[in-house]
C-alpha cells in the first residue's frame, strides 16, 4: 500500500509536531510518541515506524 | 531559560516574523551574545535535529517547519510568504503561527497547482493527498531529500 497521507491527517501532523514551535516548551516528539501520533489517525505499519528497518 | 533554547527560540522566532532565516549576528544581537557562542549553540541544536545547517555551519537550511532556502512549498500568512521543506511543513508553518492562512504547492506527479485555504481547524475539504517518499525510520538519513 503507498503510504498517502490526506489532509485531514496531514493537518493532525502538523499541530502535533508544530503547534509549540515559537513557545519555550516545544520539543520534537520522541520515537514512541510519533508511532502513538501516526497509529491515532490510521498510519500504521512498518513504514511509519521510526525504529523499524523492515519496510516489506 | 539556557543558552540554546534562547537561541533556538531566537532562530525560530525571526522566521515567523520575517518569513526568512536569520544571520548569525542577528541572533547574536538578539541574545546579547557574541558569534562564536551562537555558532556554539546552532551545533549543538543541529546535533539535537532542531536546526539542519548548511556546509559552512553557519546558515540555517532548515528550522522545521520553516525552510531557510526557496521551495515549491509556501504557506502565507498576514502577508508574510514562508518557505516550508514539504507540504507537511507548510501546514506545520500555518499551526505554528497559529494563524489563518493559505498553504501553495504543487502536484509531483501532474504539475496540478495545490491552493489551500487553512483555518484555526486546519483545511477545508480537499482530495488531495501527500505522498510520504521515505520510511520514518529513515526520515534523517537525508533529511532534504526527505
Amino acid at each position: 500500500m503507498r503510504p498517502l497521507v490526506s489532509m485531514d491527517q496531514l493537518w493532525t501532523l502538523a499541530t502535533r509536531w508544530y503547534a509549540t514551535r515559537l513557545q519555550e516548551e516545544s520539543r520534537r516528539p520522541r520515537p514512541d510518541e510519533i508511532r502513538e501520533i501516526f497509529a491515532g489517525i490510521g498510519l500504521v505499519g512498518d513504514f511509519w515506524d521510526p525504529k523499524s528497518d523492515n519496510f516489506g | 531559560m539556557d543558552f540554546d533554547l534562547q537561541v533556538k527560540l531566537a532562530v525560530y522566532r525571526h522566521f515567523a516574523e520575517t518569513g526568512q532565516r536569520p544571520k548569525p549576528e542577528e541572533i547574536a544581537e538578539r541574545v546579547g551574545a557574541g558569534m562564536g557562542r551562537v555558532l556554539d549553540a546552532y551545533r549543538r541544536l543541529a546535533g539535537l535535529r532542531l536546526l539542519v545547517l548548511e556546509d559552512d555551519g553557519s546558515s540555517i537550511r532548515m528550522a522545521s517547519p520553516f525552510s531557510g532556502v526557496p521551495t515549491q512549498h509556501v504557506a502565507e500568512a498576514d502577508g508574510i510568504r514562508y518557505y516550508a521543506n514539504c507540504a507537511w511543513d507548510a501546514l506545520g508553518v500555518i499551526a505554528a503561527l497559529q494563524k489563518p492562512g493559505i498553504v501553495q504547492s504543487h502536484c509531483e506527479q501532474s504539475g496540478e497547482p495545490l491552493h489551500l485555504e487553512v483555518g484555526p481547524d486546519g483545511p477545508g475539504p480537499s482530495e488531495w493527498l501527500f505522498h510520504c517518499l521515505v520510511p520514518a525510520a529513515h526520515w534523517w538519513d537525508d533529511i532534504v531529500f526527505t
